[in-house]
């Protein structure tokens, strides 16, 4: 490719907006010599905008404005990362300088070296069923120790016990702003006070009060979570995530902002529910889910195994790419990913226990993919 | 780290040429999210980059199609795909067709991209009807708020390509809708 080609590209494309002049027609034809499958573009120019018209709509919904901004965050986030390498510099240096000072004592521990290594690959184990609760005053409580637990905020008494919290007997009190926070590699079932009951998948967040007042039932969510709600027509139950607004009567439905950069996906799985967004909303029926995000929201058929299936214990992927794949793996068991290549667009179907050791799970990846999936103390590398 | 004035430069490439990469890497790639994110890798590779860009524009639209064209080979390669079609015949240097075909459709969507975004937006949804309703220039005109002279300048500039475009756009419109009602 020369710039001979590029020039003739420039010279097809005015003509068929019509925008050539009389001499750049001239420069055209000469190029038509040299390039005789240009011809074809000429000759039949509806033919050559309407082929063109076809890939328009590719580019319709795009925000330039928005992808440089993604290409600006990735590039002015590199600095860091080589700050970081150069600290690891400093480390390894001064390891060095231990191993010149005590060489022989190195030497002596050098043959228990493999077994550490091993024992820092079995440190990676599955999430457990763990969460903090941040009280309305600011304080902290641990979940998730099996021993159940009473907690105490101010008026408020609330039982936890193993992997639930349970408000729904939280009566007559003034209402108190709890939020739930589940770490990487943990999971947390909830049942809000009117019966609702909520799970919050690994590296999510709940906002919610610890009794409903008024007409509605409002909480606010990051990350994945699959809700329950109790029926009460009088009483909407809104969910507000990022910049989307989910609205439920008597419904079940997941809601996950892990999957796409500023988006949110919802799939119903029974009832009804509006999406809302900016200032567009959509009424959704079971099956169906949306993907929202930027006051844009786009309907379509959903799968509700992908729904259900983390809330019970599995990863489930339906034409999901790798690399999706992969950080949502990631996040279960609180590891890194380091993808050493490009990974193709290919997308997976399939599923995955959540109690399988990690080893497992990279073994069946490396099965089903081109890649090599293998677990380097608390990383997934992929080659 | 590049100073602002480059950084400023390659934010105006990328808004000048953008789509005609994307468009350019999805003829070889055959898969947008695959071209979209090709042509971003590629700018973040440019920013990171020491050493400065060609300075003559054409030179620079040569080397932004080259690294995309390279990028976007590459990706078929650990795509592992066997099929000799997309392999070395029909994107080696041999054969200049499938590249110059590439090449046009990267210019004229990149052109015509660019001359719909510069209708004001409600134009740009007025000049639509007019051609699915086939409202006059008259009425669009009152529709829009704007003079019918107006009208006309902005129609003149695309109308061709909004034809062109709202054929395909319509049809998929249609098949949508069918599909869920």
């Amino acid at each position: 490719m020369d710039t001979h080609h590029i020039r003739a590209a420039e010279l097809v494309a005015r003509y068929l907006q019509g925008e050539i002049t009389s001499k750049e027609a001239e420069e055209l034809i000469s190029l038509m010599e040299k390039y005789p499958s240009l011809r074809s573009w000429v000759e039949d120019k509806e033919a050559s905008l309407e082929k063109i018209g076809k890939r328009m709509s590719d580019y319709e919904s795009i925000d330039p404005e928005k992808d440089w901004q993604l290409i600006w965050d990735r590039y002015d986030r590199k600095p860091m990362q080589e700050r970081r390498f150069n600290k690891w510099w400093v480390v390894a240096a001064s390891i060095i300088a231990i191993c010149v000072v005590g060489g022989s004592l190195f030497w002596k521990e050098r043959s228990g070296l493999p077994k550490a290594e091993a024992q820092l690959a079995m440190e990676v184990t599955p999430g457990k069923e763990v969460a903090t609760l941040v009280l309305s005053d600011g304080s902290t409580v641990e979940l998730g120790d099996n021993s159940p637990q009473t907690i105490t905020d101010g008026a408020l008494q609330l039982a936890a016990s193993g992997s639930m919290l349970d408000y729904s007997e939280v009566k007559n009190t003034q209402p108190q702003i709890h939020k739930l926070q589940v770490p990487l590699g943990g999971t947390f079932q909830i049942q809000l006070s009117d019966g609702t009951k909520v799970w919050l998948n690994a590296d999510s967040e709940l906002e919610f009060p610890s009794t409903f007042v008024g007409d509605e039932r409002k909480v606010k969510v990051r990350g994945e979570a699959y809700f329950e709600v109790a029926k009460d027509p009088s009483k909407p139950f809104r969910v507000e995530v990022n910049d989307t607004q989910v609205e439920a009567l008597g419904t079940a439905f997941n809601i996950n902002t892990h999957l796409y950069r500023g988006t949110t996906k919802t799939i119903l799985t029974e009832g009804k529910i509006k999406v809302s967004s900016g200032g567009e909303s959509k009424v959704i029926e079971p099956g169906y889910g949306t993907i929202s995000g930027q006051g844009n929201i786009q309907v379509g058929k959903a799968d509700i195994e992908e729904a259900l299936a983390w809330k019970d214990g599995y990863f489930y992927f339906d034409s999901k790419n790798l690399r999706e794949v992969l950080e949502e793996v990631a996040r279960w068991y609180n590891v890194e990913v380091d993808m050493r290549n490009t990974l193709a667009n290919q997308k997976y179907r399939g599923g995955i226990k959540k109690s399988e050791s990690i080893q497992a799970v990279c073994a069946v990846l490396s099965d089903l993919t081109a890649y090599h999936v293998s677990i380097e103390r608390k990383k997934i590398v992929v080659k | 780290m590049k100073d602002i004035q480059t950084e400023m430069q390659i934010k105006k490439l990328f808004e000048q040429y953008y789509i005609a990469l994307v468009e350019f890497s999805w003829h070889i790639v055959k898969c947008r999210e695959t071209a979209f994110d090709i042509v971003q890798d590629t700018f973040v590779k440019i920013l990171e980059k020491a050493e400065t860009l060609p300075a003559q524009e054409n030179a620079l639209k040569g080397y932004l199609y080259s690294s995309v064209k390279n990028t976007s080979l590459n990706h078929l390669r650990h795509q592992k795909v066997t099929d000799a079609y997309y392999t070395s015949g029909t994107w080696g240097e041999a054969d200049e067709a499938p590249i110059l075909d590439a090449l046009i459709y990267a210019e004229t969507v990149n052109n015509l991209h660019k001359a719909i975004a510069s209708l004001p937006k409600s134009c740009q949804e007025v000049c639509k009807l007019t051609y699915i309703e086939g409202k006059s220039n008259a009425e669009a005109a009152e529709l829009c708020g704007v003079s019918i002279n107006t009208i006309k300048t902005q129609k003149r500039r695309s109308v061709e390509l909004l034809r062109h475009r709202l054929v395909p756009t319509l049809n998929s419109l249609k098949t949508l809708l069918f599909s869920f009602f």
